[in-house]
């Protein structure tokens, strides 16, 4: 989802510079708008499912007694979410940038983004049964 | 296997490309997984999750 979306700004704007990137959410709601949720979705916060699979491993973490290992990934997510919260706001606020078309020349080739989104909600809100018979499969397998 | 944590947080932090942004936090997150797959039976459960979600969030 996230790739497409950076490759649809990139048709847009020509350049992949954050600097030179502004105004998205102005000129491309739509885009702007997946991306600023794309975005918030990887830095781990609710309710997608990424925030529910990082909270998982921290508590996994915690039960197996590794507090100061788990306590460095914090910081460093900490870290990541500040940078990339940084770089959002200056790609989705500020002046719109010169010479790019306004308005979204057609919204439905995201269309194909839909299911990756659907899951990565779903998955934030419940696990199914079926993906958590599978998984306990897998760390069978694993820890076998 | 948190090394690849370390050097993607810092590398976000002096990112100037936004492709290169998303790139680095797919490192980053890779580097999650592999610690959660370190911490016994319950981690490797919420790094087989992470795994899943994080592919969901890249490709389409």
């Amino acid at each position: 989802m996230m790739f497409f979306l950076a490759g649809r700004v990139l048709h847009r704007y020509g350049t992949t510079e954050i600097s030179r990137v502004s105004g998205l959410l102005q000129d491309h709601a739509v885009d702007g708008g997946l991306f600023a949720a794309g975005v918030l979705a990887v830095v781990g916060l609710p309710p997608f499912g990424l925030f529910i699979s990082e909270f998982a491993l921290f508590r996994a973490g915690f039960a197996a007694g590794r507090p100061w290992l788990m306590g460095l990934v914090l910081a460093l997510l900490a870290v990541a979410f500040v940078s990339m919260i940084g770089h959002l706001n200056r790609m989705l606020y500020g002046a719109p940038t010169a010479g790019v078309t306004v308005g979204e020349g057609s919204a439905w080739p995201l269309i194909r983004s839909a299911p990756a989104c659907v899951a990565l909600v779903v998955l934030g809100l419940t696990l199914p049964a079926p993906l958590q018979a599978l998984l306990t499969r897998i760390v069978e397998i694993v820890e076998r | 296997m948190s090394l690849s944590i370390v050097i993607a947080a810092f590398s976000l932090v002096i990112q100037r490309n936004y492709k290169r942004m998303l790139a680095y936090s797919s490192i980053e997150h890779t580097g999650l997984i592999c610690v959660g797959l370190a911490l016994g039976p319950l981690g490797t459960f919420a790094a087989m999750l992470h795994l899943l979600n994080h592919t969901r969030w890249r490709s389409r």
